[in-house]
């Protein structure tokens, strides 16, 4: 008999063994696929049309439960024999190679779950056709949902055989099949966890750049990324047009041709990486097989080799774990917890595995010797982290290492904090420490210096206040000592010129004179701020449109561009000028969005259109531009704002005590109060001024009709609040 | 021909096989005995190709065995404890080896099926454990293999199966010299059947030997001599293997060949002696405590 006649006749047989999987498959897709697209099938328009790509495209949670289901099922129904001897004799009997056995079974799984899902999709295209539904628009997302679904079987199925394998009993193989998905993600979060405890420095971006590993090492954590990476609908995705396109049915339908897709088609390079890592564990898989030995049917591990490597790899994240978890829920977080949670996690997840690999409760302390050296390693990984042995709080590269740095201080978190949706422009959060580079080590190399020689103490470099012991603005008052709602830190990511990067985040004590000059030296540096801040990048500021004025209740815009352009001049000089006492002892009295026009860089005219707001601060020694800002735009509050402020409730910060107007009987202090009305913005200093204000007001409508009322938060920026306020009776406290 | 060259495998700290060199030729039945755990499933695992052997080798018609499609076509092994698919009836079995080994004769089969009065369409997980065995065998002898290794496959048969199926044997080996390996822990089982046997104890082989051989060359003599006469004299010309006495009666274990100790005995004048039948479990017996085991113990 040829190989490919008996392969056929093996693969055969083995189809006919999975008729029980075969009938809850079909089941589940004909639920799945014609009885739910029937159901869901409102109408015949185009959001029905979105709602089935959507159901049964490439990202669906609902096929998505299947294939994970199936897989898993269907790798541990093909391969029992491996779980039992009596059946493993009978196909090891047979005159049949292993690797031929091994494709025969394989497969066999692979074509029952492929050749019903497609049977579910026909089946469903019948049914909407028979419903006058426009099947075509479906098909591009359904087969390449088809297509990604089967790459997703086809990794859960084989890692699950993999398990199969390297085990012996049914129970043990579910156990390896979670083993073989979760162990590196568990070990990525139990290295993050020891991390942020233990390290003063640790950036949660080095986890990332584990992540980037682990990802690659489970397919669990590889199909989560490809999710990521396809769950968002494409730029030129019909489904993203405005509401007036969605309803003008055809014009929509005479676009719809190629603009179907609802996901994002996964890049070529993650496609052939998830294929190549099908194909090694594939291999892998093969190799097993035919290296399994047939008495391994019904014990736990079925090679020995693997029950040491098995047992410490999970016996050492597992006993730090359970150390680090005894430390954190003790107040006093102390070492003798910490060791102790180590020790004993160490020896009862050692003596479980035991107990699992021989099935005998009296087994647990029979290796005494594994006993001592899982609990002997846990705890040198426990010190490994909690003395800092590897050196990571101290890493600092040489300066000629060094090809740039890039850094983000806390405190300027804003400068990122806006929305383009263009690839070319797509400043997010992390793009300073990404994109942006800072090369002067003259300037920045001293301060990283100092901020790796003064490691604060671990207590000091939790999350918590940090005393400024410089004098701080309070509205009219000034304390010696405030302390301010966060802690100021340097993220720092190291270029080094091997190509290596490396991340770091320092904790700024700003009570520190030494450390605030050398910060001060950065943030004053022209480099910095041409670096940082959008204003200066010529690409984003060619899209300026014009000007808003935040701050004043209802934002004031200015659209005339030349003048925009002229103020931005003015501003950029004034800006760069900007010193870092200033900004952190001085309220910045106005705050001025730059307003950039998407039309500039958004070509799709039906796209979502929205106007992005680079708001930046306006301080007291910016002169040159509060003069041009008073020329130009309205500053004070207009009297209808005034006349429409219904309520105002008032609180002191500096006595405690709270007061509330009411138009009806304080109409007069509501108005003068008004004066010194600033709103709140994202450069106030948190509790910066003495009065907090909250304020219900009611506006005009085009008609001239007081509307809806509206309600503000904002400040009193003026001490002579003080003396209006001072024969008000406060509310109880 | 099967040729076991020092074979020997282990599982975890336990030796269930130690160093067995055996020889099985073509065309003659080989009988493996021994009690539980002496290694006769395993040994015969390994000659099936299905376990691999720690050392040593197994060879049939001169290949290896493990791994071996072209050599295991020529085998079909039925365990102790054959494995049917779940609801699996005997045409879907018939069905699943037809497809495995291209000389299954699926008339026969048919044919057999109705001889042994088991139903085609019939479940097997309904079947008794002897049906069960039946079905296999009948499995065994369709595949047309060369080789059939059979384990513990007559326990659980009643005495007219039994006897069917070593008719069966006897035909399959007179027209295509099927050899038929036939592991058991009961020595009377095989004492029919067997040409070649091999005595396993605690993984190693006690010895193998051709049965015919051991009868002809074994014989159980019942003698009685006059008071007066010197029996350890008379006796002392016969290789005696065992020797018991009541009384004045004696009854003699004695190598030789018939023709030989009648002779003698003849020449010893004795009161009375008979030359009486020997079983095969005698023949062990006697064999194997000259060999220094008390076999009694083993395979009683």
């Amino acid at each position: 008999m040829t190989s490919s006649r008996l392969f056929c006749n093996l693969l055969r047989e083995n189809i006919k063994r999975q008729l029980w999987s075969i009938v809850l498959l079909l089941l589940a897709w004909f639920f799945c696929f014609p009885v739910l697209s029937a159901m869901d099938m409102v109408d015949k328009t185009i959001s029905t049309l979105y709602d089935l790509n959507q159901i049964y495209g490439a990202t669906s949670p609902m096929l998505t439960l299947i294939t994970v289901i199936a897989a898993i099922v269907l790798a541990m129904s093909c391969f029992k024999h491996l779980h039992s001897s009596r059946m493993t004799d009978c196909y090891h009997a047979l005159p049949v190679k292993r690797e031929l056995l091994f494709a025969s079974q394989y497969l066999a799984g692979v074509v029952i779950y492929l050749a019903t899902y497609l049977l579910g999709i026909l089946a469903m295209l019948l049914v909407l056709m028979w419903k006058g539904i426009l099947v075509k628009y479906l098909l591009a997302n359904v087969f390449y949902g088809y297509l990604m679904f089967a790459l997703m079987f086809l990794l859960i199925y084989t890692i699950t055989v993999l398990a199969v394998e390297l085990t012996g009993k049914l129970i043990i193989s579910v156990l390896g099949t979670l083993y073989l998905n979760f162990y590196a993600l568990i070990v990525y979060g139990l290295f993050m966890s020891l991390g942020e405890l233990f390290f003063s420095t640790y950036s949660s971006r080095s986890a990332e750049n584990v992540f980037h590993v682990t990802q690659w090492l489970a397919p669990f954590s590889r199909l989560y990324k490809n999710f990521e990476l396809m769950d968002q609908r494409p730029k030129d995705c019909i489904f993203r047009m405005s509401d007036h396109i969605w309803n003008d049915q055809p014009q929509l339908l005479s676009r719809l041709e190629g603009t179907t897709m609802v996901v994002t088609p996964l890049p070529a390079g993650v496609l052939l990486g998830t294929l190549a890592m099908l194909a090694v564990l594939l291999v892998i898989s093969v190799v097993l097989f035919k290296k399994r030995r047939s008495e391994s049917a019904g014990s736990a591990m079925a090679f020995s080799i693997s029950r040491p490597i098995v047992k410490f790899l999970t016996v050492l994240p597992a006993g730090t774990g359970i150390g680090i978890f005894f430390y954190m829920i003790n107040s006093e977080r102390s070492l003798g917890w910490l060791f102790f949670g180590t020790v004993c996690g160490a020896l009862i997840v050692c003596c479980a595995m035991e107990v699992i690999y021989q099935a005998d409760i009296r087994a647990m302390f029979r290796k005494k010797w594994d006993l001592l050296v899982g609990v002997v390693l846990s705890l040198l990984l426990t010190c490994f982290f909690r003395f800092d042995w590897g050196g990571y709080d101290r890493y600092l590269p040489e300066k000629e290492d060094l090809k740039g740095v890039s850094i983000l201080f806390s405190f300027e978190d804003w400068a990122s904090r806006w929305d383009l949706s263009s690839p070319k422009l797509d400043y997010n959060w992390d793009y300073q420490l990404t994109e942006e580079c800072y090369y002067d080590m003259d300037v920045l190399y001293p301060l990283l210096e100092y901020l790796t020689e003064h490691i604060p103490e671990e207590e000091v470099a939790k999350p918590g206040y940090y005393a400024v012991t410089s004098e701080v603005a309070y509205g009219s008052y000034k304390y010696d000592s405030v302390y301010v709602s966060s802690w100021y830190t340097l993220d720092v990511t190291y270029r080094l010129k091997n190509g290596k990067e490396v991340h770091r985040d320092y904790t700024l004590d700003l009570s520190d004179s030494k450390l605030r000059e050398l910060v001060s030296a950065v943030y004053e540096s022209e480099e910095y701020k041409e670096m940082l801040y959008a204003i200066y990048h010529e690409e984003v500021m060619d899209c300026l449109a014009g000007l808003s004025m935040q701050g004043y209740f209802d934002s004031v815009k200015y659209t005339d561009t030349k003048a925009s352009r002229e103020f931005l001049e003015i501003y950029k000089e004034e800006f760069k000028g900007l010193t870092f006492d200033e900004v952190l002892e001085n309220q910045s009295v106005y705050c001025i969005g730059f307003l950039i026009d998407p039309d500039k860089r958004i070509t799709s005219e039906d796209d979502y259109y929205h106007m992005e707001t680079l708001e930046y601060p306006v301080y007291a020694s910016f002169t040159k531009t509060i003069a041009w800002l008073e020329e130009h735009m309205q500053l004070e509050l207009e009297q209808d704002f005034i006349d429409g402020i219904q309520r105002m409730y008032i609180y002191d910060n500096v006595t405690g005590n709270s007061y509330e107007l009411k138009r009806s009987k304080d109409a007069e202090l509501i108005a003068a109060l008004s004066k010194y009305l600033v709103e709140e913005n994202q450069f106030m200093i948190y509790d910066g001024y003495r009065y907090y204000v909250e304020l219900m007001a009611m506006q005009k409508d085009e008609e001239e009709k007081w509307e809806d009322s509206r309600y503000y938060y904002g400040y009193l920026a003026s001490e002579d609040a003080v003396a209006l306020l001072q024969n008000v009776e406060p509310n109880e406290k | 021909m099967i040729e076991i060259e020092q074979i020997s495998k282990s599982f975890a700290d336990i030796k269930a096989v130690d160093g067995i060199s055996a020889g099985i030729t073509e065309g003659s039945v080989y009988g493996l005995i021994g009690t539980n755990g002496a290694g006769k499933s395993t040994l015969m695992r390994m000659m099936a190709g299905i376990l691999k052997s720690d050392s040593g080798r197994v060879l049939v018609d001169g290949e290896d065995v493990f791994e071996n499609p072209k050599v295991k076509k020529e085998i079909f092994y039925i365990p102790d404890d054959a494995y049917f698919f779940s609801n699996a009836t005997p045409a879907d079995m018939e069905k699943f080896y037809a497809s495995i080994y291209e000389r299954f004769d699926r008339a026969r089969f048919a044919e057999m099926l109705g001889q042994f009065g088991l139903e085609k369409k019939r479940r097997v997980s309904t079947f008794s454990k002897g049906m069960k065995k039946q079905l296999s065998i009948l499995l065994g002898v369709c595949a047309g293999t060369k080789y059939l290794f059979c384990d513990e496959t007559f326990d659980g048969l009643d005495p007219v199966m039994r006897q069917a199926v070593k008719s069966i044997f006897a035909k399959e080996i007179e027209e295509r010299q099927m050899t038929p390996v036939i592991a058991s822990h009961n020595l009377r089982e095989l004492e029919d059947i067997c040409d070649h046997v091999g005595l396993l104890h605690k993984g190693g082989i006690l010895f193998s030997k051709d049965l015919d051989d051991m009868k002809l060359a074994i014989h159980k003599v019942q003698c009685a001599f006059e008071a007066n006469q010197d029996v350890t004299e008379l006796l002392a010309g016969f290789d005696i293997m065992k020797k018991e006495q009541r009384g004045r009666l004696y009854t003699l274990t004695l190598r030789g060949v018939e023709g030989d100790i009648i002779a003698k005995m003849e020449a010893a004048s004795p009161i009375f002696y008979e030359v009486l039948p020997l079983s095969l479990e005698e023949i062990f017996i006697s064999e194997t405590e000259v060999a220094g085991y008390d076999i009694k113990s083993l395979i009683l």
